[in-house]
């Protein structure tokens, strides 16, 4: 029982990071823009997130309000949500008002998001990464407050797209958009209001990724997550108790690839160990197989708004 | 034409102007920069796997070194780009690449770190007889070029007296005797960590159950980390890592569970760790480091070259030439302890004790329990 109260503590938080930036990709999609920077943002996230608490944790000058070591990362929440939005504002820009092609633009911010990190840290700290942080996020109880946020996001994303016009309206764009702005919506505004809050989400789910897993913001340290979180979207059926499964799916998937190891089961010891890396993606994809029947898609996602086509 | 000026089109400008001023500062500064010409100039590179120079262990040390060896210290890399510099290959598809670029720049020397790099070394060395290149932790490579000096440790050896002072300590406490062992990337070297640490705990403790992971990457913490909270759970008293910066993860659980009250440790690796366990004023989650000293090493290569004795050799490090060992201070090992692991220290060098370092050995010598398996590899 222990043992799986600890299992479900470590996958907790693995999962939350690619939770977050997963409902970030999901309200961008259902605007109907497609987020291929997600791991972009969430590099960015990352990057401040282990600038910040680097900087916070070995500086002097006390925190107020809260200590240093527990309430940093509060502080840092809301920087990674503010650059995240920035950052995702480059996609905002070029796709919803210069009409650029949303896959092309995702891919290069993705480059982008990964110089810039390793270019701001040769600055700031004349090295590729930045130092290791004395600690990182500290528990709650049981479980990281990172854990307890993603799961009060979920509900507050089912919530939105369930009984606000926000929502609907959101939903209407990344539907119909041509039917949307005839009824008299602002389709490239809410578009605005729907890829800069997916940034905020990947910005927070990059930093809770440092927070909790890591040492210190590397190049390698987002490492593809984002663009499970891109698969999860589409896994959880655009859906936000969908993403919640798809996404603990792939969290728990992880946790299990390391824990199998522990048990001394000599067979298992006989595989390679490379085949215990693949087990999560394995797992992921099949999941996905298995339960994917019916492809629930924004029908306008990917298509720029042209008011003269509507 | 006619070309309507709108909000995001001036923000786009904005951040590209800032850019390039951004840019342009960095450039200026760098003329500042004047190379001293007094003196013949000995330049070196420095490549290292994807743990990176502040890895806080192997790579620090060979880059501790190389910076102590121009006057300077790796917080304050003066000569860093004019004198010497590094290149961090993120995966081994870049090593060939990344070596040969270096064995292009005409630096007098090209240090590599690790045995991930032996495969590159052999295959681009033939390829620049005039170049001098020195590497750590591999002997023996095809070396008909004489161009290659080849650095390697006794690594069992340090890691025997970890292993001793971990089981010294357990007992000291009543801790059960379990402990785990995480490793990087299977090999050769790595085996002579694992293999030395468990036949330490074993000499102490001959029923000690020791479990062992190995993360298949040099830069990822979370491997470990997960892990090392798993192992901590089930009541795991201390854990060494050699695995780069993926040890960090394991360092970083060890903080967090004493930092709530729990009696756990984590052992350094290849540099004395002992201030990257800091938790709290003066408290560390460090138990003690088995210091692998590779600074030596690089920076006695950059010494031959500049005496121009430099020679395509196999020096080999252990604990009598100080090449291995446990720091100078180890706050958190007591006095009774210290004094005993000092005598295992003396049973090793003087071949009282001779510690296994392939898994050969270990199982040979009747180490390996019926039924039980390490995943450590001699290959």
């Amino acid at each position: 029982m222990a043992e799986l109260a600890a299992f479900l503590s470590t996958a907790s938080y693995i999962t939350v990071p690619i939770l977050l930036a997963a409902l970030g990709g999901m309200i961008c999609e259902r605007s109907g823009v497609v987020n291929i920077a997600l791991e972009g943002i969430m590099g960015i996230g990352a990057f401040v997130a282990g600038t910040l608490q680097f900087l916070l944790l070995t500086s002097d000058t006390p925190l107020p309000f809260f200590g240093q070591q527990s309430g940093s990362w509060v502080l840092i929440s809301l920087a990674a949500i503010l650059a995240g939005m920035l950052f995702s504002g480059l996609l905002a820009i070029i796709s919803v008002s210069f009409n650029g092609n949303q896959t092309v633009v995702g891919i290069g911010m993705n480059f982008l998001a990964l110089g810039l990190s390793i270019y701001l840290s040769r600055i700031i700290f004349q090295s590729d990464r930045t130092p290791t942080f004395p600690l990182g996020m500290v528990y709650w109880g049981k479980l990281y407050p990172s854990t307890y946020i993603g799961l009060t996001a979920v509900l507050a994303f089912w919530f939105l797209f369930r009984f606000t016009r926000l929502g609907m309206r959101i939903s209407s764009c990344g539907e119909n958009p041509g039917a949307a702005a005839t009824a008299g919506l602002n389709v490239r505004r809410l578009r605005y209001t729907a890829v800069l809050t997916s940034g905020a989400m990947a910005g927070l789910g990059g930093a809770y990724l440092i927070l909790t897993t890591t040492t210190q913001y590397a190049s390698t340290s987002i490492n593809g997550q984002g663009f499970i979180a891109l698969a999860t979207v589409a896994f959880g059926k655009w859906q936000p108790f969908g993403i919640l499964t798809a996404a603990f799916v792939f969290g728990s998937a992880t946790t299990l690839s390391i824990y199998s190891s522990n048990l001394s089961w000599n067979f298992l010891r006989l595989l390679p160990s490379e085949i215990f890396n693949l087990l999560p993606y394995l797992i992921t994809l099949l999941s996905i197989l298995l339960f994917s029947r019916k492809n629930r898609a924004p029908k306008a996602l990917g298509r720029n708004f042209d008011i003269s086509t509507r | 034409m006619y070309i309507k000026i709108r909000f995001p089109m001036l923000l786009t400008l904005l951040m590209l102007v800032s850019l390039v001023m951004f840019a342009c500062n960095k450039k200026e500064a760098d003329v500042d920069v004047v190379p001293d010409s007094e003196e013949v100039q000995v330049t070196v590179r420095l490549g290292t796997d994807a743990s990176g120079v502040d890895d806080k262990s192997f790579n620090a040390s060979a880059w501790r070194g190389i910076t102590r060896f121009y006057g300077d210290t790796p917080e304050n890399p003066l000569k860093q780009g004019s004198h010497y510099d590094y290149i961090i290959s993120n995966n081994t598809d870049k090593y060939v690449s990344n070596l040969r670029l270096m064995s292009e720049g005409g630096y007098s020397l090209v240090i590599v770190t690790g045995f991930t790099w032996a495969d590159a070394l052999s295959q681009v060395a033939p390829d620049y007889p005039q170049q001098k290149f020195m590497i750590v932790d591999v002997a023996g490579l095809p070396n008909d070029a004489k161009n290659i000096m080849e650095v390697i440790y006794a690594e069992e050896q340090g890691a025997f007296l970890a292993g001793v002072a971990a089981a010294l300590q357990a007992k000291e406490v009543g801790a059960e005797p379990k402990f785990g062992f995480i490793g990087g990337i299977p090999g050769a070297v790595i085996t002579h960590f694992q293999v030395g640490y468990m036949q330490g705990i074993l000499t102490i403790s001959p029923d000690a159950e020791i479990l062992d992971y190995y993360a298949n990457d040099w830069a990822d913490p979370a491997k470990a980390k997960i892990q090392a909270e798993a192992w901590f759970d089930s009541g795991v008293y201390a854990i060494f890592s050699a695995a780069g910066s993926t040890g960090n993860g394991a360092i970083q659980v060890a903080k967090e569970s004493r930092q709530r009250g729990r009696d756990v440790w984590a052992i350094g690796v290849d540099s004395d760790q002992y201030g990257e366990g800091l938790y709290e004023e003066g408290k560390s989650a460090i138990l003690t480091s088995m210091i692998k000293r590779v600074d030596a090493a690089t920076e006695l290569a950059l010494m031959n070259v500049r005496d121009e004795t430099f020679q395509a050799e196999v020096v080999r490090l252990d604990l009598a030439n100080s090449g291995v060992g446990l720091p100078e201070n180890n706050p958190n090992l007591s006095d009774a302890i210290l004094a005993e692991v000092k005598d295992y220290e003396q049973k090793v060098i003087n071949g009282e004790i001779v510690v296994d370092n392939t898994v050969a050995a270990f199982i040979s010598a009747g180490h390996l329990g019926e039924g039980l398996t390490i995943l450590a590899r001699d290959d």
